[in-house]
């Protein structure tokens, strides 16, 4: 075998991984987003199911590794309040599909994600699609349901990118790139990362910190949030030390964090802000930090609120900020409160995990669609779910905007003490950067 | 000049680590040139069995009295490198001696065979989430004992270099001076010839499988002690370092692997400090190339076997 060649080209495919996969600057943001359809898109004609009998809804979601924790209860939710339900002369059929993969560590994977949205495009007689967990997934189903006239309706994407724009956090061409046939099918029930980083930088100023070091794991999710926080922090007053002056990535498959520790540590900041969902090399990250600055603030995002996360980073995870984009389960009222009690109650007193009421949510808001067609046609279940308007959840009142997005709602700020799980500390109204 | 020496220390100690899994590498590809992707899944099933064997059945802490300490990692390291030696072996026999005489892609599939199953064994077992002990060693500054306190080195790095030195020291003694290591570097060089000179070649190769396995365990053992955290899929993360180790210093050449890792440790050290974290593999996998388009044979050549 002739390992100059095995090992050039092996260097030639992780140089050309590495090229795709860094950071792309932020650039000047597209103009805002479109409204919310009216007229019937040519999209949307004839798209009517086959089935005299059945009405079927897919789910997209991480099935595999440490996501489970979150989406095992987000498909009992969506089982809960859909399977088997009837709409008129039709029977409700829910299918869950796993967009992850164990050649990607159990995290989605793009190729699977693809499949799955092609899959419920194909069947006439899919009505709605719930998902996906991850924005990054997002970006390459919302086309593919685009053409197809296939409404989505999200428990858990927060990249703002999807349905506006945030100048400095989006990407040029977005979110219209994801629209390719000029209507909006895309509707989310929790809040978006600008507003979660805008609450996480008011925070670490209200914690008295001045000085931030941001991180990434370079993927949608975690670039959008940490990027918010960073603008958000220096429109607080505070100074962001890491790259240009907004978040620096970090590679999740490297074996060691200490250089990158010190690095941070000779910056000399007070708070380090990380964006990253658990999977990520989390554990490692928070460790070496810790390791290297054992009483410097951390504070992250709801990509690493879940026990998995703290199993991974043990102690070196005690004293982190958490925000939640949305009204933590702990922190509902009216109907909430009762679904998160009979939910304990129902479950031998284990707290559903964060983003589970959202998914008893979202799938009550293409209930309600369903409700309002009365019929098994696309358009008119498309267009039923983009004009939620003050529907009753467990999350607390829906309505949605033109770009598809919740309006109102809150973000919540947790701190892990000595324990899983962590504490309630604040609630923050939902505020754009 | 602080900051540069601080991170030397850390890009020595990821160096040594890298160091005892790309002998496993090394020495593999040197007797019987089978590129072994198992071998860092195997690096990976050993610090979960350290993991186990700490965390678990010693229950070891940082409040345990420090001679109970020492005399129980003593002894996790020799479990875990004889369970680790053991299963080498029995990769060995089951999934690669049966395919010796066989085309050169059929055991370079199955080793791509095991490194699967042994990932998919350890998620089962142990789940897809990190797994994690706290730092059983004290968090003091060694060097602060003489007055220095801008640069660190902790009781963990030195761990490392307490284990992984020695045991390339005796590697190395044991490959030159022994007579097992002299039927190594014959069977190595031709195993036709060393055959018919008396040496039994299916033990030999068995044998070199056991002490990469070994220090695949000891490796493992280092690195739950040092990196404090463990995941089924780490043995691909290591394994790509270890392995680019082996061949940036000579693949087959053992000096050549601990000279490759000492290098990689480095490289990646400062980039992560002075560059960019986000690209650090880039620049790993330049350097490689720049070394190789030069050097072809490594940078201190083939020595084990003469003929990648």
């Amino acid at each position: 075998m002739n390992f100059r060649k095995l090992s050039a080209l092996a260097g030639v495919t992780v140089l050309l991984f590495g090229a795709c996969t860094s950071n792309t600057p932020a650039g000047s943001a597209a103009p805002g987003g479109s409204s919310g359809a009216v007229t019937q898109p040519d999209a949307c004609k004839s798209k009517v199911g086959t089935s005299t009998s059945e009405i079927h809804i897919y789910s997209s979601l991480p099935r595999q590794g440490t996501n489970t924790e979150q989406t095992n209860t987000l498909v009992e939710q969506i089982k809960v309040v859909l399977d088997g339900k009837k709409i008129g002369n039709w029977t409700i059929k829910y299918f869950d599909l796993d967009d992850s993969s164990a050649a990607n560590n159990g995290d989605w994977d793009g190729t699977v994600e693809q499949g799955n949205a092609n899959k419920a495009a194909n069947d006439p007689d899919a009505m709605a699609y719930i998902g996906t967990y991850n924005s990054g997934a997002a970006k390459l189903a919302i086309p593919i349901l685009n053409a197809a006239c296939l409404v989505m309706v999200t428990p858990a994407n927060t990249y703002p990118g999807l349905t506006k724009v945030v100048n400095g956090v989006t990407k040029p061409g977005e979110p219209e790139t994801y629209y390719p046939k000029g209507y909006r099918n895309y509707a989310r029930v929790v809040g978006t990362d600008d507003a979660q980083g805008a609450a996480g930088a008011e925070w670490a100023k209200t914690l008295g910190k001045t000085k931030a070091y941001v991180l990434d794991d370079s993927q949608v999710y975690g670039q959008g949030l940490a990027r918010s926080f960073a603008l958000g922090f220096v429109k607080v007053g505070g100074t962001v030390l890491s790259a240009n002056g907004t978040s620096e990535s970090f590679d999740a498959k490297a074996t060691d964090y200490g250089a990158l520790a010190q690095k941070i540590k000779a910056a000399g900041p007070d708070i380090i802000y990380i964006g990253s969902i658990t999977g990520q090399n989390t554990g490692k990250l928070w460790k070496d930090i810790r390791s290297a600055m054992p009483e410097v603030t951390i504070m992250a995002g709801d990509g690493v609120y879940e026990k998995s996360w703290y199993e991974g980073v043990g102690s070196a995870g005690n004293g982190t900020y958490l925000t939640f984009g949305a009204i933590g389960p702990d922190q509902l009222t009216g109907d909430g409160k009762t679904w998160y009690e009979k939910y304990k109650a129902d479950h031998g007193g284990t707290s559903p995990a964060v983003y589970t009421a959202y998914g008893n949510a979202a799938a009550t808001v293409v209930w309600d669609a369903l409700n309002k067609a009365a019929k098994n046609d696309r358009w008119e279940v498309l267009k039923n779910v983009m004009a939620t308007k003050d529907l009753a959840t467990v999350a607390g009142p829906i309505t949605l905007d033109a770009n598809g997005d919740v309006t109102g709602g809150g973000i919540t700020g947790y701190q892990v003490e000595t324990s899983w799980p962590p504490a309630f500390k604040e609630l923050f109204a939902s505020k754009g950067l | 000049m602080d900051q540069v020496i601080q991170t030397f220390i850390i890009g020595l100690s990821n160096g040594l680590i890298f160091a005892l899994v790309a002998l496993g590498y090394t020495l593999v590809y040197g007797i019987i040139e089978l590129i072994n992707f198992a071998h860092g899944d195997l690096f990976m099933i050993s610090s979960m069995i350290a993991l186990f064997l700490i965390a678990t059945v010693f229950r070891l802490s940082a409040a345990t009295p420090v001679l109970e300490l020492v005399g129980v990692i003593l002894l996790v390291i020799a479990v875990t490198m004889i369970v680790s030696a053991a299963i080498n072996v029995a990769i060995e026999r089951i999934a690669y001696r049966p395919l010796r005489h066989a085309p050169k892609l059929a055991p370079l599939i199955s080793a791509i065979g095991v490194s699967f199953v042994l990932q998919n064994i350890a998620n089962l077992i142990a789940g897809p989430a990190n797994k994690s002990i706290d730092n059983l060693f004290p968090t003091t500054n060694l060097l602060s004992a003489f007055g220095i306190t801008t640069i660190a080195v902790t009781f963990q790095q030195a761990f490392v270099a307490m284990v992984t030195i020695p045991l390339l020291i005796a590697l190395t003694w044991f490959v030159d001076k022994t007579r097992q290591g002299r039927a190594m570097r014959a069977t190595a060089q031709d195993p036709d010839t060393a055959g018919l000179m008396g040496v039994d070649v299916n033990r030999t190769i068995a044998l070199t499988f056991l002490i990469g396995g070994a220090l695949a365990g000891a490796a493992g053992v280092v690195q739950i002690l040092y990196n404090n955290v463990t995941v089924y899929n780490l043995g691909f993360r290591f394994g790509l370092n270890a392995f680019t180790s082996a061949v940036l210093g000579g693949i087959g050449n053992l000096s050549g692997a601990v000279v490759g890792a000492l290098v990689l440790g480095q490289i990646n050290a400062f980039s992560d400090r002075f560059l960019s974290a986000n690209w650090t593999n880039a620049i790993v996998f330049a350097v490689l190339i720049a070394v190789l388009v030069f050097k072809p044979t490594g940078l201190l050549g083939q020595q084990l076997a003469d003929r990648a």
